[in-house]
């Protein structure tokens, strides 16, 4: 009896060690690079020989950093209420509405996180060429407004699924007008999904690179201006900007955990 | 007046005002849609039958750019290359995500969460910020040559600039799009079916070969397929961590763009992407079907 | 011997006690109930004899061999739970042939073994279907053939009917016992429904808290209920107080109020106050006569039902107490609200249950009173 328990037991235990390798796979690259951020070396090494804040000044100092910062800044501001406004308004409209045609709109809708978005932006590049738009803001904006917008469905879309509308009838049975017991009760209840959207939406405006790369002539975002300085040396710099990022990107996602509502967490709470 | 039980309104003038206000929101997503989805689709399959030339147009109508693409031996290596990186980092994501969605269906509560999270962390990195961790490690200089130097090692293994390197970068944030489906499919399992197949008999072992995974087999062929069209389109990944000798379709679109300046060729080229990912979408969608679980 | 043995049987979760020294055997061929209500650890049990909980403290034996640290998939259990948990990408002849095949029986062994378990339950029929193409009542027959088809030392049956209609639980469950009787199988079944209890068990083991409050034969746990809370919980009952006055008895009031002193005569022994049982169709209804007769008492219809084959009545009696009586529905028909009737509850319907308080009566003082009563 016992043999055959260890057999299942060292099954069990390989399971969790690939599990656990692969977990640690996952967070070692961002664990490096932070800890590489802090350099103060002129050129990146592992492990660094000196430590500061050296490169983190030069890229808040830097004129072309600052500008793509500033532009980054700029442009994910704007998309994360537009998707959580306009997702919003899609995903209920996919709920409450009739189920024929349902799963096409469905995937329609969904269909800018799955394409290359090579794809994607070389369609919209020509587009913004003969519309003398591209290099603009605006053009940016609309760019990762449509990438960042499938998430919205999809989150908002899973917390509406298991909404118990029972209680927005039970809202109606006592007097408010559909209209009003959306506000008074199914918004609150979607909180959650809204303010994982809304990080979700910064993220992925802020982080969007080949999109953008194609749009751009003169005007760079932070990933472009990332890319640019890869062609030459692996500079600090590149490593302060990448950890500043990571830095902000982590602080959001931690306000995501706090909330306890990440996607597909409805059906991990069970 | 139609009987639909509690949540429909039973006067038709009221669902007809219900209806009409539902498709009204979905008028903002649809006119973004059309601006920044449908006008580039239709576009660049208007463009892909012009010939350009240095900039210019020479003919408007012309299935040349297809011929290119078919004849093209840099593309059609391209191609290959391509769905063959695919292919193997959807299996690697497979492999790897299994049984961390295996863990995490095992997991309570907190640590449940923290897990999601931890998978989840690389698609919130930027996909630059990703790549330059990647080249902190698997570099020249980076980590794991240092460490290897250390222990003695003289002639470490390249980990970058090959489809290695490639694969790695890509399994490191595509991961998460396995974990999910697999684990949502998993989840669904109830456990007492589990517990029965124990009852008879059923070593641990064999209750998860002939009961959990076949009933996780729905939410595999989602997150392999999902993870498989995803990297057809890959970009940057390859651009960094595959140096010259990693070419991806989408790195010839670009390139055809941004310094050749034959639109008519990468838009062609693009539609032809587009239809092979709608096929793989398409029989990805009939193989789950085929296998869905009856509840 | 026994097939099943629990000794000293504790189950602790964290600062929860599911179970709490449970003691109790399964003897061969026998159908044992193990009742009580949600949470009172009954499930715990019967998840610590498949295997699936190891218990904090105490033995657990099967067939006689202590099999505390025996996996599941060792302890050779048929095992059907309340959701069936049949395997839903399998037909129903898979699902029944899956414990044939852990065991490595020969696939044409195995075939006869399936069609005759398939014939006893009656769904041969069906044997191509898979789970979603039957209904509740038919899915239930597979799980109950599944568990059977391996000849397994202990059936464990988790609340099988209660995700069921009525009349189809009714069906069923007649069915079960006809099975069980037949192949003559030690059999554990948990519920919390004591009408399913009385009619299936050779014996019953009646639980609350993680405790046994008595084990016996249905008859017995009915008549002679050695706590309140076996008492309240098969069947109904009406509960007083019972005080000694020499050697009268005083019905004192309902449980948990202050007596109003009437006394009426009641014999028995001397002794503190106790708390009796009386079974509402004990009590006798009467439209006429007077309270000077012994063991009458006067009151009024505070309510009245009808239930289709008898009619309840809760009636106030002149002394303070509230009495249900159970009548067959052909009498009692001139009995509506706030008739005057006279309610007669002869001694030997009385059964005291224990003092006020709680705790257990040894069984020979209750049938010591029982005699006195007369």
């Amino acid at each position: 009896m016992s043999a055959d328990s260890g057999r299942e037991d060292v099954k069990g235990w390989v399971t969790r060690g690939i599990a656990g390798a692969t977990l640690v796979f996952l967070v070692l690259p961002q664990f490096i690079l932070l800890i590489e951020s802090f350099t103060a070396d002129n050129h990146l090494t592992f492990p660094p020989s000196r430590y500061g804040l050296r490169w983190y000044g030069y890229i808040l100092t830097d004129p072309d950093w600052v500008g793509a910062l500033v532009r980054s800044m700029v442009v994910a501001s704007v998309v994360t209420p537009l998707t959580v406004l306009i997702g919003l308004a899609a995903a209920f409209a996919l709920d409450r509405g009739p189920r024929r045609g349902r799963r096409a709109i469905y995937t329609l809708l969904i269909a800018p996180m799955i394409l290359p978005h090579v794809v994607l932006g070389l369609g919209q590049f020509q587009i913004a060429f003969w519309t003398h738009m591209q290099d603009t803001l605006a053009a940016y904006t609309l760019a990762h407004l449509t990438i960042a917008l499938p998430y919205a469905i999809i989150i908002i879309g899973a917390s509406l699924q298991v909404f118990d509308r029972r209680v927005e009838e039970a809202a109606q049975s006592l007097g408010a007008v559909p209209w009003r017991a959306v506000v008074y009760v199914t918004l609150p209840a979607l909180r959650p999904s809204l303010i994982a959207t809304a990080i979700f939406a910064f993220i992925t405006s802020f982080d969007e690179f080949i999109i953008t790369y194609l749009l751009s002539t003169r005007q760079v975002t932070i990933p472009i201006q990332i890319f640019n300085s890869l062609s030459f040396q692996l500079e600090p710099s590149v490593a302060a900007i990448s950890g500043l990022t990571l830095i902000v990107t982590a602080a959001l996602s931690g306000i995501l955990i706090a909330r306890g509502q990440l996607p597909g967490a409805p059906q991990a709470m069970r | 007046m139609v009987e639909r039980g509690w949540g429909a309104s039973s006067l038709s003038s009221d669902r007809e005002e219900v209806s009409k206000g539902l498709w009204l929101l979905l008028t903002p997503a649809a006119l973004l849609y059309l601006i920044t989805f449908l006008a580039p689709l239709v576009v660049l399959l208007l463009v892909s039958f012009e010939r350009t030339t240095g900039g210019v147009t020479a003919s408007s109508i012309s299935l040349q750019n297809y011929a290119d693409f078919f004849s093209d031996g840099v593309t059609l290596r391209a191609v290959g290359r391509t769905l063959y990186l695919s292919f193997a980092i959807a299996l690697g994501c497979l492999l790897l995500g299994y049984p961390v969605a295996l863990s995490m269906r095992r997991a309570q509560g907190a640590v449940r969460l923290l897990l999601l999270f931890l998978v989840i962390s690389p698609l919130l990195t930027s996909v630059i910020v990703r790549n330059v961790s990647w080249i902190l490690i698997l570099g020249r200089e980076g980590l794991i040559n240092v460490v290897l130097r250390e222990l003695g090692v003289s002639d470490p293994p390249r980990l970058m600039y090959n489809d290695l390197g490639v694969m790695i970068g890509v399994v490191h944030v595509y991961l998460a799009f396995v974990v999910l489906p697999v684990f949502a499919s998993l989840a669904s399992i109830d456990p007492a079916v589990e517990e029965s197949a124990a009852s008879l008999g059923a070593s641990p072992t064999r209750v998860f070969l002939h009961i959990t995974l076949p009933l996780s087999v729905p939410g595999v062929i989602a997150g392999f397929t999902l993870v498989f069209v995803l990297c057809i389109g890959i970009y940057l990944t390859p651009v960094v961590m595959g140096g010259n000798f990693v070419v991806t379709i989408s790195m010839i679109i670009a390139d055809l763009v941004r310094t050749q300046f034959d639109v008519g060729r990468a838009s062609a080229f693009s539609v032809m992407v587009l239809l092979m990912v709608s096929v793989l979408v398409w029989a990805g969608r009939q193989y789950e079907r085929r296998h869905e679980s009856p509840r | 011997m026994s097939t099943v043995q629990l000794e000293n049987v504790s189950k602790s979760f964290g600062a929860t006690i599911a179970a709490e020294n449970v003691s109790f055997e399964v003897r061969p061929g026998e159908l044992l109930t193990l009742l009580g209500p949600s949470g009172c650890g009954k499930t715990t049990l019967l998840r610590i004899v498949a295997g699936f909980l190891r218990p904090s403290s105490g033995l657990v034996r099967l067939a006689g061999k202590v099999v505390n640290t025996v996996p599941p998939h060792l302890r050779h259990v048929g095992l059907v739970f309340q959701s069936y948990a049949l395997f839903p990408h399998m037909t129903v002849r898979d699902n029944v042939a899956f414990g044939l095949k852990m065991h490595g029986v020969s696939r044409a062994e195995s075939e006869r073994r399936v069609a005759e378990i398939l014939d006893l339950v009656q769904l041969s029929e069906r044997a191509g279907h898979v789970p979603s193409q039957l209904s509740g009542g038919q899915q239930q027959r597979v799980a109950l053939a599944r568990a059977l088809v391996t000849q397994p030392t202990i059936l464990l049956l988790d609340e099988p009917f209660s995700a069921l209609d009525r009349q189809i639980g009714e069906l069923l469950r007649a069915e079960l016992k006809r099975i069980q009787r037949r192949l003559s199988i030690s059999t554990i079944l948990v519920t919390h429904a004591q009408d399913e209890a009385l009619m299936l068990a050779d014996r019953v083991v009646v639980m609350n808290q993680g405790r046994i409050e008595q084990i016996g034969a249905p008859e017995e746990l009915y008549r002679w209920p050695r706590t309140r809370f076996v008492a309240e919980f098969l069947g109904r009952s009406n509960l007083v107080r019972i005080g000694d006055v020499a050697s009268r008895i005083r019905i004192e009031g309902p449980l948990g109020t202050e007596p109003e002193t009437a006394t009426t005569e009641l014999h028995g022994p001397q002794s503190a106050l106790r708390i009796a049982m009386v079974r509402p169709e004990y009590v006798r209804l009467h439209c006429v006569g007077g309270a000077t007769h012994d063991h009458w008492y006067a009151g009024r219809v505070e309510e009245a039902h009808y239930l289709g084959h008898t009619r309840l009545f809760r009636i106030r009696l002149d002394v303070g107490v509230s009495i249900e009586a159970l009548t067959l529905s052909a009498d009692g028909r001139d009995l509506v609200v706030d008739s005057v009737v006279f309610v007669e509850i002869p001694p030997e319907a009385f059964h005291v249950v224990g003092s006020s308080g709680a705790g257990e009566l040894p069984r020979s003082d209750i049938a010591a009173t029982d005699r006195l009563m007369v």
